[in-house]
């Protein structure tokens, strides 16, 4: 599942390499250790856009829903969704203190037994990286609602002309 | 057939996201595992010879540095558990053994005592007094040489030839006992108030009231000299320690990582040992990045691996900063920067020199300076040519203790 990683990763300048790394699943020298966190999004994101557009075309599928704007509205809503869940996720994450500091300060010191801590004033993950993520996640989505509009529109009885052919 | 189109383009798309490969794939991202020192779990007897031949005499006075460092030591010794057993020897010509403890061993080491110890206390054989300490260790004793280091040739002799031939029977001596045994030496510089008669190359004496540098040596198998550093750090001996050098056959296996910071400008990691996507910092016109290094597995003093001058950066267009930084299972951090226009491709490797540090040519003398000539108080005659014989005894075959292999922009 390393595609679901590489799209993301086009856009990890986005959200920052930081926050790309540690949703990778390595640890703080670049080492998979996993879990693959951009496995679980990636899954949760193609099923909400999956979900949207069968519930567009096949589940509403009304001859009175088939005006491009209509199509739209959906596709915003997919975005939309995206983006809570990769904001929620990520917010979870650096917030509970599940990333390691070698992500989210730009200077670590160590302990007498050697465990590392981040300098206070040198945090270089926020909450705002979070968003940025959520955004991503969010245009990732789209891109899979834009796909699976052309790929599987055309036996949608009502909808099949929207938004465009 | 439009409808068929358009769905063949959009499977188009999808394939071309599910071939497209971003990340490279990892080439090593498990590191092996250092060849860690073993712990040996017996306890080794310790002997500690100390010289007092005349030339050692001028440190001898209760209560000054030379006291202080060698008693800090032999308690530290005694008190982190790494020995059950401390022999104390004097040693000129022949060895005395002293059946007394650390304190009155340190007390009796003063010039009234020094005068009546027996042997042959005129001249120094250097060679001869590494062939007797080294000669004593084996898996179960390491030995401590106290020594100002100083040869004596004598009135008669050619003082270059002789140093030059004293180096090449060190390097033969301690060649024979490396065959049978993985030894490995640690040298400490120290000063100490010298107060008395300095004798130099030609045994004319010269009195004087200075410090002057002694040294510690510490032989023994290269096992009991790694937990011999592991519990005895240079900061538990007191005193005037300067330098340090360990000489030992040392395997040359490290771990490192590339460490997203401490950064100047940016770049992505695809693993531990690879780096694209580097850009340089626009405003200082830097790129800089970090790599984490575990040097513990090599029997190398702190001083040598903070020292850029023992550093081969591979590329001229890299410069090296190496900062002691225990952290996680990382014991040091190397800082590489460039300032060079364009990034290009390229594989880096950085080399840790296998070399006598600067510091052995700079105190040493081999021309029999005049002890009160600028700067010479601090310089040991002949000791370069002690160290040399030792180093060349192990045959090193090659120049790096250790490679760290980086891939940039490749």
């Amino acid at each position: 599942m390393s595609i679901i990683r590489n799209i993301y990763s086009w856009l990890s300048p986005m959200y920052g390499n930081e926050l790309y790394e540690y949703l990778k699943g390595n640890d703080c020298d670049g080492v998979f250790i996993g879990p693959d966190h951009f496995l679980t999004i990636g899954l949760i994101m193609i099923g909400i856009s999956l979900l949207v557009f069968i519930a567009y075309y096949y589940l509403i599928n009304h001859p009175r829903y088939n005006r491009w704007y209509h199509w739209g509205t959906f596709l915003f809503l997919t975005g939309i969704f995206n983006l809570f869940i990769g904001f929620g996720y990520t917010y979870s994450k650096l917030n509970g203190g599940n990333i390691p500091a070698c992500f989210t300060y730009s200077q670590i010191e160590a302990t007498d037994d050697g465990s590392i801590f981040g300098v206070d004033g040198t945090e270089i993950l926020f909450n705002s990286n979070c968003w940025q993520f959520g955004l991503a996640n969010a245009i990732i989505a789209i891109a899979f609602f834009i796909i699976f509009t052309f790929a599987f529109k055309w036996w949608s009885r009502n909808c099949k002309h929207s938004p465009l052919f | 057939m439009k409808k068929v189109i358009l769905a063949l383009f959009a499977f188009v798309i999808v394939l071309f996201l599910t071939s497209c490969e971003n990340d490279r794939k990892k080439k090593n991202d498990t590191n092996s595992p250092p060849d860690e020192v073993e712990i040996t779990p017996s306890k080794p007897t310790v002997n500690v010879y100390v010289e007092n031949s005349v030339s050692m005499f001028g440190y001898i006075s209760s209560g000054n540095e030379f006291d202080r460092s060698i008693s800090s030591l032999l308690t530290s010794i005694k008190v982190s558990g790494y020995t059950d057993s401390i022999n104390l020897f004097y040693i000129n010509s022949r060895t005395f053994r002293q059946n007394v403890d650390i304190s009155t061993f340190i007390r009796r080491t003063n010039i009234h005592n020094a005068q009546t110890w027996p042997g042959d206390k005129s001249k120094t054989d250097m060679c001869a007094l590494f062939d007797t300490v080294a000669s004593a260790v084996n898996d179960s004793t390491i030995s401590i040489f106290v020594s100002d280091c100083i040869f004596s040739p004598g009135k008669n002799e050619d003082a270059g030839n002789y140093i030059g031939a004293q180096k090449d029977k060190i390097t033969t001596t301690i060649n024979k006992k490396l065959n049978s045994q993985n030894l490995a030496f640690i040298v400490y510089r120290l000063k100490s108030e010298f107060k008395g008669d300095y004798f130099d190359c030609k045994d004319d004496p010269t009195p004087i009231n200075d410090k002057r540098p002694y040294f510690i040596w510490i032989i023994g198998t290269a096992k009991n000299i790694g937990t011999f550093k592991q519990k005895i750090p240079t900061s538990k001996i007191e005193g005037n320690l300067q330098n340090s050098f360990t000489i030992s056959k040392n395997k040359g296996e490290i771990t490192y990582a590339i460490q997203l910071h401490p950064k100047i400008g940016d770049f992505k990691r695809t693993d531990s040992k690879t780096i694209i996507n580097a850009k340089k910092d626009n405003d200082s016109e830097k790129f800089m990045f970090s790599i984490a290094v575990d040097f513990s597995s090599l029997l190398v003093d702190p001083s040598y691996l903070i020292d850029s001058g023992n550093y081969d950066p591979g590329n001229t267009k890299y410069s090296l900063e190496i900062i002691a930084k225990p952290m996680e299972k990382y014991t040091h951090l190397i800082k590489v920067t460039t300032t060079s226009r364009i990034i290009s491709p390229t594989k880096l490797t950085i080399k840790l020199k296998n070399k006598i540090p600067d510091w052995i040519y700079t105190y040493s003398d081999s021309t029999c300076t005049n002890i009160k000539n600028n700067g010479m108080m601090e310089r040991t005659y002949g000791l370069s040519h002690i160290v040399k014989g030792i180093y060349k005894a192990f045959n090193y075959q090659q120049e790096t203790l250790s490679k760290i292999e980086i891939s940039i922009n490749q």
